[in-house]
């Protein structure tokens, strides 16, 4: 699956034009595609965004295509206004390293990170990469795993990197998988500032919503 | 384990909140680098004590004036960060004048929900940390930051 990522700071406006405002946003991602997630983000979201707009594509062919049509141009307008939406970050990418099981869950998380060039080394960036998609080994109740490189990005940060996953309920986030040592004892020393593995960017975008259905099964 | 928390909990909560009602649930007995009156109280998986071990091999010479630095420029911040001191340890046992020491300063947090409840807060998002630890690693050959688990705890510990 090739996905085009969106995340969204709602502008000062009231609960109903929020209401609104997603309801539409959920018309114009469905317009795109079928495969869509929108949804809004959960109490615990880093940094507090509201909402996520999730399109999937079968690749990225097919993401390139839908990106000149209409409805795909209809959707950036409406995350480009900022009278509706005052943070918006955007990250397009396919789907690199993959841990998927047939299990169901409800809740879909994503993190997107940048590295620090100054702290990156290529040998660093090839651990990362092999260990994170091992989280479900520790983590039984994640569903699925992905991580991909970025290849299209723009907002807040460069961002290099989108982690998701999907886990059994929402709980399971802010449970088991924060929980296990394998994330704050290991996987965590490249988020570490003191640990010798340290080069991603602190400032990192970490967030999580209701899903009805395992997001990243789309297209397997 | 069973999820026995409401989406409400959930949402009321930070991290540590929610992690300390998971773990209330489980109630494994542990208490890692506790005393033996301590260790017989009930830790969750999650509050099962940590050790973080910062080790430093220091210029030569250095040892005894580097540790000074450390301790006084990072005990507020680690004490902010939930660590308790817990020993001082240095290699070879004396301060050598003209070699390298290797020291090792040992400090016990409160296992993954001190981590995410205190400890990352209060270091990983605030902007003097990646200053501060490049300001550490100048003044040092290298260093390392690492936590550690009573051997006879990490299956307890694991079953969050």
């Amino acid at each position: 699956m090739f996905s085009s990522l969106h995340l969204l700071k709602y502008a000062d406006l009231a609960d109903a034009q929020k209401e609104e405002l997603q309801a539409k946003m959920q018309e114009l991602a469905s317009a795109v595609n079928d495969v869509c997630l929108v949804s809004a983000l959960l109490e615990g979201s880093m940094p507090a965004y509201d909402l996520m707009v999730e399109i999937g594509f079968a690749d990225q062919a097919a993401y390139e295509e839908a990106k000149t049509g209409d409805a795909y141009q209809a959707l950036l307008a409406a995350v480009n206004d900022t009278a509706n939406f005052s943070v918006y970050e955007f990250a397009a990418y396919g789907s690199d390293r993959e841990n998927f099981t047939d299990r169901q869950g409800i809740c879909h998380r994503v993190l997107i990170f940048h590295m620090l060039p100054e702290f990156h080394t290529e040998e660093l960036e090839k651990m990362l990469v092999e260990n994170i998609v091992r989280f479900p080994t520790f983590v039984p109740k994640m569903v699925n795993c992905k991580l991909s490189k970025i290849v299209e990005t723009s907002g807040t940060n460069h961002w290099d990197y989108a982690f998701e996953c999907d886990y059994e309920e929402i709980m399971d986030y802010f449970g088991q998988y924060l929980m296990t040592p394998y994330h704050w004892g290991f996987i965590d020393r490249f988020f570490e500032p003191s640990a010798k593995e340290f080069f991603i960017d602190p400032n990192l975008a970490s967030v999580y919503c209701f899903a009805p259905t395992p997001f990243l099964a789309n297209y397997r | 384990m069973d999820n026995e928390l409401s989406r409400r909990d959930f949402l009321k909560g930070s991290a540590a909140a929610v992690g300390s009602a998971l773990l209330v649930s489980s109630g494994l007995a542990a208490g890692a680098f506790a005393d033996e009156e301590a260790a017989a109280v009930e830790l969750a998986p999650s509050d099962i004590p940590a050790l973080v071990i910062d080790e430093f091999v220091c210029k030569p010479g250095e040892g005894k004036e580097f540790l000074e630095y450390y301790l006084e420029a990072y005990a507020p911040v680690a004490e902010a960060a939930g660590l308790t001191l817990k020993s001082k340890l240095v290699f070879p046992p004396c301060w050598l004048p003209e070699a390298s020491n290797t020291i090792q300063v040992i400090w016990e947090m409160q296992g993954g929900n001190g981590f995410w409840g205190v400890y990352n807060r209060a270091t990983r998002f605030d902007p003097n940390t990646i200053p501060f630890w490049a300001d550490i690693r100048s003044r040092v050959i290298s260093q390392d930051r690492r936590f550690f688990a009573n051997v006879d705890e990490v299956e307890a510990m694991n079953n969050v």
